[in-house]
């Protein structure tokens, strides 16, 4: 009895698990998100400071402000992704709206001591973008969709008894493809085995017909309020505290279909339609340093914390698939996963911890003087490392039991595994004619996935041009991105997987208006 | 959409229609440098919040000669006085004290299924092979790189490769279906497949 209670411990344990590890880089590997003006340049905010976006990079920016300052920074992203799956590609376009940092901030001057002041400041802004859609089509003769259902399936170590109920162990995939015979028992050989009703068509040698479509949205939201001292115009210290808010979903179809005009070879297509949303919020915090040892140069270093999330993710799954009968005749069968998560979507609540960032930073500011016309021009540029591995999942149970626990032990395995630390670099400079600005930047996002084949980075090129008279100002930047990714469809461990080479291309217009007070 | 571009549109004219202090004059950029702005109300402002310090520390002594709690602010020794209620230590003598939590009935639902997003971790790992060195004679753990089909070109041999002994994700390596004996694990009703043959 022990020997069976312990076979079936680790068959469950092995089967490890849990979110996704692509969770993990969503929300740590996007570009910088800064107002106008510091986007125009690259980014660069981790010495610099004299803007709102130094509350997201390097709270100690905030105390070269003595004046006051309302920001609001809106934007519009123009997304182009150019689909390589098993050599066919495919093109789609998505436009969407998008804003940088809008708030406030009020520096204030010790009376006694000019060159002493303190800053506050408080923002909102959207940290990362996830609206976007990305589709692909191709032939592919080597594997199927559903054959992650039949290893699923496989491994878990269920009976059909197990897994066909209204609360199933694995409701999203395996019980909709056994209720609809999209995967089944077959004997072979005298033994019994979970086989994908398309690969009939792939063992004989032939060809599915495969089509994805993946529509996301939501963004990465933060709250930030930060503080910073100004200790005799030399050194600047800051921290902040941040409350991010997390909001994504997405809309994955996948078809499978037999281009023959074969009826006798069991399989004719299949849809499976996956809607899964995930919410919650964090709680982060930067502490940052700049150091002036001498007019025009500044020297800073900021360190932001891990954002520690509480999410709750709710997923359904609909499956229809169309088989043919020995004799040749058509079957149709449909269901939701709703029908095996108790009448309703499912859900899941767990905590992550997204990777902590370094940012060492040198700006050179040509004229650090009063008068405006005398101000000429600024050049800087930012070196940030990001821990892509240092993402962890954790129970949200109080209790979690052996089998939860190895879930997330197995998963944060494979995250350490899968990524890896990266350096970005940003670098960009503006040349001031009084009132008028013209600026132009250049960012580079590592890539960081640990395996070579996976090609990936970001790279964005930006110009932009600004207006500062009355008590107001005025900011408009254009950025042009340039991403590589990969998007896997789906995931197998005893077979050789496929994936789509993304090459994204983005055009974002943004605009910074503000007020001196 | 439109909502956000309402949002917009109203938050711009909030800002457009603030008065700025630099109306007149040079509009100072803080990234070059920040002036120093000094008035007469920072004076008056400083005063009136070193009055409001000392009115309230006035009225704290008042109000603790007529009430023992408003003296456990500055003295310490208040804790101990057993009128006074609170979290903090000794003896609660307060009649509405219960040590317990109280805990409110809800309406019972059907529980949500927390089956979690599922993916063959497996198929996120290296392989892992062991191989002895020649020149030192250790055995060493060599990680290759995972395999990728990515083209239809050629004829290709669905091959099942079994991964290492401790990459394994449960030795069920060709798919076998094997359940356990223990019976059901679901807590949930069967649901019954459709019967084959339906048109």
């Amino acid at each position: 009895m022990k020997k069976t209670l312990l076979s079936l411990s680790l068959i469950v344990i092995q089967q490890a698990y849990g979110q996704v590890p692509e969770d993990a880089i969503r929300y740590s590997w996007f570009p910088h998100n800064g107002s106008a003006r510091n986007m125009a340049t690259g980014g660069v905010m981790g010495s610099l400071g004299g803007d709102l976006t130094a509350l997201y990079v390097n709270p100690a920016g905030l105390g070269f402000f003595k004046t006051g300052e309302a920001v609001i920074s809106p934007g519009i992203l123009m997304n182009r992704n150019t689909a390589n799956y098993r050599d066919a590609k495919t093109q789609t376009d998505k436009n969407v709206f998008t804003f940088g940092p809008t708030g406030v901030i009020l520096g204030q001057v010790n009376r006694h001591q000019p060159k002493n002041s303190h800053a506050f400041a408080i923002g909102i802004t959207q940290l990362a973008n996830f609206n976007n859609l990305i589709q692909y089509k191709a032939l592919n003769n080597f594997s199927s969709f559903s054959e992650q259902f039949a290893e699923e399936f496989a491994k878990s170590g269920y009976s059909i008894n197990d897994v066909l109920t209204t609360n199933s162990p694995l409701p999203f995939g395996s019980a909709p493809g056994l209720y609809t015979y999209l995967i089944d028992t077959v004997t072979v050989n005298g033994g019994i085995q979970v086989k994908a009703a398309p690969e009939y068509l792939l063992d004989a040698g032939q060809a599915v017909l495969q089509e994805m479509s993946k529509r996301t949205r939501g963004g990465l939201y933060e709250l930030s309020l930060g503080y910073a001292e100004n200790k005799n115009d030399k050194w600047y210290w800051g921290g902040s505290i941040g409350i991010p808010f997390l909001s994504y979903r997405s809309n994955t179809v996948f078809t499978e279909s037999d281009t023959s005009s074969n009826n006798f070879n069991k399989f004719q297509s299949f849809r499976y339609e996956d809607e899964f949303k995930t919410q919650g919020v964090g709680l982060n915090a930067r502490f940052g340093a700049i150091y002036r040892p001498q007019e025009y140069i500044r020297i800073g270093l900021a360190l932001h914390t891990p954002s520690f999330f509480v999410l709750k993710d709710t997923r359904q799954t609909s499956l229809s698939t169309v088989l043919e009968s020995d004799s040749g005749t058509i079957e149709r069968y449909s269901v939701s996963s709703n029908q095996f998560s108790n009448g309703s979507p499912g859900e899941n609540r767990y905590y992550q911890t997204s990777p902590w960032r370094a940012v060492l930073s040198a700006s050179y500011v040509f004229r650090e003087v009063e008068n405006v016309k005398r101000q000429r021009a600024f050049i800087s540029a930012d070196i940030e490392y990001v821990n892509h591995r240092g993402s962890r999942f954790s129970s949200y149970q109080e209790e979690p039991g052996d089998e939860e626990k190895n879930y997330y032990k197995g998963l944060n395995r494979v995250v350490k595994e899968e990524f890896k630390g990266t350096f970005n670099f940003r670098v960009g400079g503006e040349v001031k004619f009084n009132t008028i600005m013209g600026r132009l930047g250049f960012a580079y996002y590592g890539n960081p996935y640990k395996d070579r084949d996976l090609k990936a980075n970001r790279m964005l090129l930006s110009g932009g041009i600004g207006y500062r008279h009355h008590g107001f100002f005025i900011d408009l930047t254009y950025v042009h991105h340039i991403n590589r990714d990969v998007n896997f469809p789906y995931r197998l461990e005893d077979r050789a997987n496929t994936f789509a080479n993304i090459r994204q291309t983005q055009g974002q217009l943004m605009a910074t208006f503000g007020v001196k007070f | 959409m439109k909502h956000k571009i309402l949002l917009l549109a109203c938050t711009t004219a909030l800002l457009a229609s603030c008065s700025s202090t630099y109306r007149n004059g040079q509009t100072p950029d803080d990234v070059y440098y920040s002036p120093v702005r000094l008035t007469d109300d920072d004076n008056q402002k400083e005063e009136q919040k070193r009055d409001q310090v000392s009115n309230q520390h006035d009225r704290q002594i008042r109000m603790a000669r007529y009430d023992r709690r408003w003296r456990d602010l500055d003295d310490f020794d208040c804790r101990y006085d057993p009128y006074r209620y609170g979290y903090g230590y000794g003896y609660y003598y307060n009649p509405y004290y219960y040590p317990f939590p109280v805990f409110f009935s809800s309406p019972i639902r059907n529980p949500k299924n927390n089956a979690p997003r599922t993916t063959s971790l497996g198929s996120y790992r290296y392989e892992e092979i062991k191989t002895v060195n020649p020149k030192t004679g250790v055995v060493e753990n060599i990680y290759r790189g995972r395999r990728y089909n990515q083209s239809n070109a050629g004829r290709v041999i669905r091959e099942i490769f079994s991964p290492s002994n401790n990459q394994s994700s449960g030795g069920n390596n060709n798919r076998t279906y094997s359940p356990s004996s223990s019976g059901s694990r679901s807590s949930g009703a069967p649901v019954s497949r459709p019967a084959r043959g339906n048109r």
